[in-house]
């Protein structure tokens, strides 16, 4: 395994990846080169025969460009040179005078030969590459370099000496950019796991579609449209149903006068009255027939909502594998020796819970290595094998998905948490002595404190199960843990299968409707006026009346001397995370299925809110964060906060990554992780400008081309923080004029994709080091 | 050079000396206010806006419109005035900038029209926060009406934002 870069070999020997991280690396580099592929054919096929417009032939030249980058940094040698000749030649004709027809034919051809490519062994990647070649040729027969004609022609491989290392400085616009060279094999293919390999028919039609996410969404929210539009009907059928009974009431009264009608009026009632009967029962058959008919369409609808979430469902291997890296990484650091074991790997569930689960679990595997590792003569003497064994299992119970690590180490000492508590201001020794073992355990989530005595850069700091509660919580999630001396520790996390779709319980507060997750709803209770906490469960339990909290300032001004309720209030119990709050409100409304929508990206920063829905009646209704409710019932104390090491450890060692491109930010992830990096990911500026809004960074590494808000946007944000972090820019953008805009930016530490190791380490050291240091250009 | 742009008023009369917005400038010059029509994605008449708690003074709420969730800014409050309760049926400048959407309550629409444009004069943009307006439109008459940035504007309300979550998370101890 040799490190993949332009020219600079692995530093210190040792390598960028490993071969299993340049497996998952290579496989997250297939889709986005897929997708890619995608985007150039269809800006080709969207021209016919003529030149595709600017913007297209822009968007195809920047995926081109995206391209070399990854690839380049993931060691694809043979795609990276075929795609750059494919930028080169486009670039050429973007400026010739003609197009001939044939032109848009040939990129979608060269396109398909790329993506066979990826997928391509041996002798029949050698084929494709041949035909690539050739429809290169025909593009433009001066702008593809001749194919090599012997092994000695062909780009540099992993058996060749790298070339000596050449100026930083960069390449003029026009030059081909280096690209990895000396990392394997050209002919290689890109390793893919069994499933995925190619079958060896370069021609056979996928039994996949690949789908925009955002389509799926869509039509998710039009199916969440759908669950309003039957509480419109169920109203409706309520009315019809009020309206029969009605008109029994009527007949009643009808019947009764008949009694005392003069007999020459009662044949005139009778027949009204019978006309009314029939009438009635005709509505009554109505509404039953169309209550039936809801419930129906209850069933309908619950049946395309779990098609569409099975669509978003994905299973538990990636996660597995993310697993995989951060154990061999800590087994390499530490020296520990460690056997990791999964199993549920077909589990599925939703995407995006799929997406948040990879930081808390590889934090989980991590801490359970670091944590339970015990001497090889103590495990051998307790009768335990020699490795240290971790356990990851997924598995669904009902609606749940739930996660656990179990290690068969040293388990968690908790008569040292409890000294460790004191010892830190957080619980009194009153307290600390009182405590069942189980709340001593479950405050490891919550007291930033850790289960060990030493810090050093991996564990000790008390930070990670921080970040886990954090990222369960923000799921809806709860997380727990389990312990016994001389026998491990489990860590279980317990989170919806998706979070698009949920029961919420409902309630009124200054006359306007919230939610809040009934996940977290324990009880429903009354709570007396000016009581400030409830003795539950022998524990106090702090209220937090809501009108005071959720009130608007015209109202406030409306009514500055509102006297206070004198009745009693209703209230729900709220639990998370073994954290209790009472929550009183005006009035409780009851309990729906709600569909989850994100707040607008300008109102992210208000961490009250973990979304909205929207009612049978098209209102807008504020779904409250459960976690945020019960910390604003549980203030600090001023001993946590004096002593809170939380953020200040966060920071010290806290990165920030923001890249479009999957593999780069596998890569960075990789780098980072490895270097002690707690690392944070944003697939675009928005939501890195989001996670810089919300928590201090020392470190960010950021792209500058990206769809949506570009990375010179968040360069300009960041760097006007009030403590900014330092910043390492990267890009496949290598030219005078990018670099001068960066540098005016204030902007030292400038990294030229493909990405290596050595590359980002020496930015990295630049971007931190005293402001004194002359800027680089 | 002209510019197609659309003439309103954010609020019904000059705004006051903000009651809640210390940070926010007094505008001093005159109340009809321009934005360029191809900042503009749609004109539409807001429905029932949910009151967001713990949002800053000028985000009024959140509407629903065509099943999209828009928070709604009181442009007359970023200006300086003091906020009103949201009123159903008022009109909104629809505005999508960096895939975030907002809907801008003004006042009332005046017209649209293609107006000379030129620089704004300093005194008229000192009054407006930071960025708002850089340019003027020449209306009839000769009056100079200030031209809104709506990328600088949400920014404006971003950083609001962001600042109001920061000071509630310290009050309430919630970080």
């Amino acid at each position: 395994m040799t490190a993949p870069g332009d020219g600079d070999g692995p530093v210190g020997g040792e390598a960028d990846f490993d071969d299993e991280e340049l497996e998952i690396l290579r496989q997250i580099f297939r889709g986005e080169a897929e997708q890619a592929l995608d985007a150039i054919t269809s800006c080709a096929l969207g021209a016919g025969l003529e030149r595709p417009s600017a913007a297209a032939l822009a968007e195809l030249l920047r995926r081109t460009h995206a391209l070399k980058g990854s690839g380049g940094t993931v060691g694809a040698d043979a795609f990276v040179e075929l795609i750059h000749q494919l930028e080169l030649t486009v670039t050429g004709l973007q400026h010739a005078d003609a197009w001939p027809a044939v032109t848009n034919d040939l990129i979608v051809e060269i396109a398909d030969g790329l993506r066979q490519l990826l997928g391509a062994a041996g002798a029949q990647a050698e084929l494709v590459r041949a035909r690539v070649r050739a429809d290169l040729r025909r593009l433009a027969p001066s702008a593809v370099a001749p194919e090599p004609r012997s092994a000695a022609a062909a780009p540099p491989s992993s058996t060749s000496a790298p070339p000596p290392s050449t100026s930083p400085s960069p390449p003029p616009a026009s030059a081909p950019e280096a690209t990895a060279t000396d990392a394997l094999d050209p002919a290689a293919p890109l390793p893919m796991p069994r499933e995925l390999s190619g079958s060896g028919d370069l021609l056979a039609p996928s039994n996949t579609l690949r789908v925009d996410p955002q389509r799926i969404d869509d039509v998710m929210a039009s199916a969440g449209e759908l669950l309003f539009d039957r509480t419109r009907i169920e109203r409706r059928a309520q009315a019809l149903r009020s309206c029969a009974k009605e008109i029994a009431r009527l007949r009643q009264a009808l019947r009764e006068a008949l009694d005392d009608a003069p007999a020459g009026e009662r044949a005139r009632i009778g027949a009204v009255e019978t006309d009314l009967a029939y009438q009635a029962t005709v509505l009554s058959q109505a509404t039953s027939a169309m209550v039936d008919e809801i419930e129906m369409l209850r069933h309908s609808i619950g049946d395309v909502q779990r098609g569409l979430q099975r669509i978003r469902m994905e299973s538990a291997r990636t996660l597995f594998l993310h697993a995989a890296r951060a154990a061999r990484a800590v087994r390499r650091a530490t020296g520990v020796a460690v056997e990791l074991h999964t199993a549920g790997e077909s589990t599925e569930f939703d995407k995006s819970v799929a997406e948040r689960l990879v930081d808390p679990i590889v934090q989980l595997v991590r801490n359970a290595i670091i944590h339970g590792a015990e001497p090889e003569s103590a495990r051998l003497a307790a009768g335990k094998g020699s490795h240290l064994a971790v356990h990851l299992t997924t598995r669904h119970e009902g609606t749940a998905l739930v996660i656990e690590v179990r290690d068969d180490g040293a388990g968690i000492d908790v008569a040292a948490l409890r000294a460790r508590y004191v010892r830190a201001g957080l619980w009194t020794a009153e307290r600390a002595a009182g405590a069942a073992d189980q709340d001593v355990l479950a405050a490891l989530f919550s007291l930033g404190v850790s289960s060990r005595d030493d810090a050093d850069e991996l564990a000790g700091h008390g930070i990670g199960l921080d970040l886990v509660r954090e990222a369960i919580t923000k799921l809806g999630g709860e997380a727990s843990v389990t312990s016994r001396p001389g026998a491990g520790a489990t860590f279980t996390l317990r989170v919806p299968l998706s979070t698009a779709i949920t029961e919420a319980a409902l309630f009124k507060v200054d006359g306007q409707v919230y939610a809040v997750s009934q996940h977290c709803v324990r009880a429903t209770l009354t709570v007396d006026p000016g009581v400030t906490a409830l003795l539950l469960g022998g524990a106090a339990v702090p209220v937090l009346p809501l009108d005071e909290l959720l009130v608007a300032p015209w109202a406030r001004r409306a009514r500055p001397s509102a006297e206070p309720p004198r009745e009693p209030r209703p209230a729900l119990l709220l639990e998370l995370a073994g954290h209790q709050a009472v929550c009183t409100v005006d009035k409780l409304v009851g309990r729906r299925e709600i569909v989850v929508r994100p707040l607008s990206p300008l109102l992210a920063p208000l961490s009250l809110y973990a979304g909205a829905t929207i009612s049978g009646s098209g209102k807008v209704q504020l779904i409250l964060d459960a976690a945020q409710l019960i910390a604003r019932a549980h203030p600090p104390s001023s001993a946590r906060r004096a002593s809170d090491p939380t953020q200040a450890q966060r920071r010290a060692k806290h990165a920030l990554i923001v890249d479009d491109s999957p593999s780069i930010r596998e890569a960075l992830t990789t780098m980072l992780s490895r270097e002690g990096w707690i690392v944070d990911v944003a697939e675009e500026g928005a939501r890195a400008l989001e996670l810089l809004r919300d928590q201090p960074y020392r470190l960010l590494v950021t792209d500058l081309e990206m769809p949506g808000t570009s990375g010179f946007a968040v360069l300009e944000q960041a760097r006007d923080l009030e403590d900014a972090p330092a910043i390492v820019v990267l890009t496949s953008r290598n030219f005078p004029d990018v670099r001068r805009r960066v540098h005016d930016l204030g902007v030292r530490a400038f990294v030229a994709k493909p990405l290596t190791r050595r590359k980002l380490l020496e930015a990295i050291e630049l971007a931190r080091a005293p402001e004194a240091a002359p800027p680089a250009r | 050079m002209l510019r197609n742009v659309v003439l309103f008023q954010a609020c019904a009369a000059r705004p006051g000396a903000p009651e809640d917005a210390p940070e926010a400038a007094h505008v001093e010059g005159p109340p009809l206010l321009a934005a360029d029509l191809r900042a503009i994605r749609e004109i539409a008449t807001l429905g029932f806006v949910t009151f967001v708690p713990t949002a800053p003074t000028p985000i009024s709420g959140v509407v629903q419109l065509r099943g999209a969730l828009v928070p709604v800014v009181d442009l007359a409050a970023v200006l300086g005035a003091s906020s009103e309760p949201p009123q159903q049926g008022a009109p909104a400048l629809i505005v999508e900038r960096e895939q975030t959407l907002a809907a801008f309550r003004i006042h009332a629409l005046v017209n649209v029209a293609s107006l000379p444009a030129t620089e704004l004069p300093s005194a008229v943009a000192r009054a407006l926060p930071a960025g708002l307006a850089r340019e003027a439109v020449v209306a009839d008459g000769g009056a100079l009406v200030p031209l809104l940035e709506f990328a600088s504007l949400l920014r404006h309300c971003a950083q609001l934002v962001a600042t109001a979550a920061r000071a509630t998370d310290a009050v309430q101890g919630a970080t």
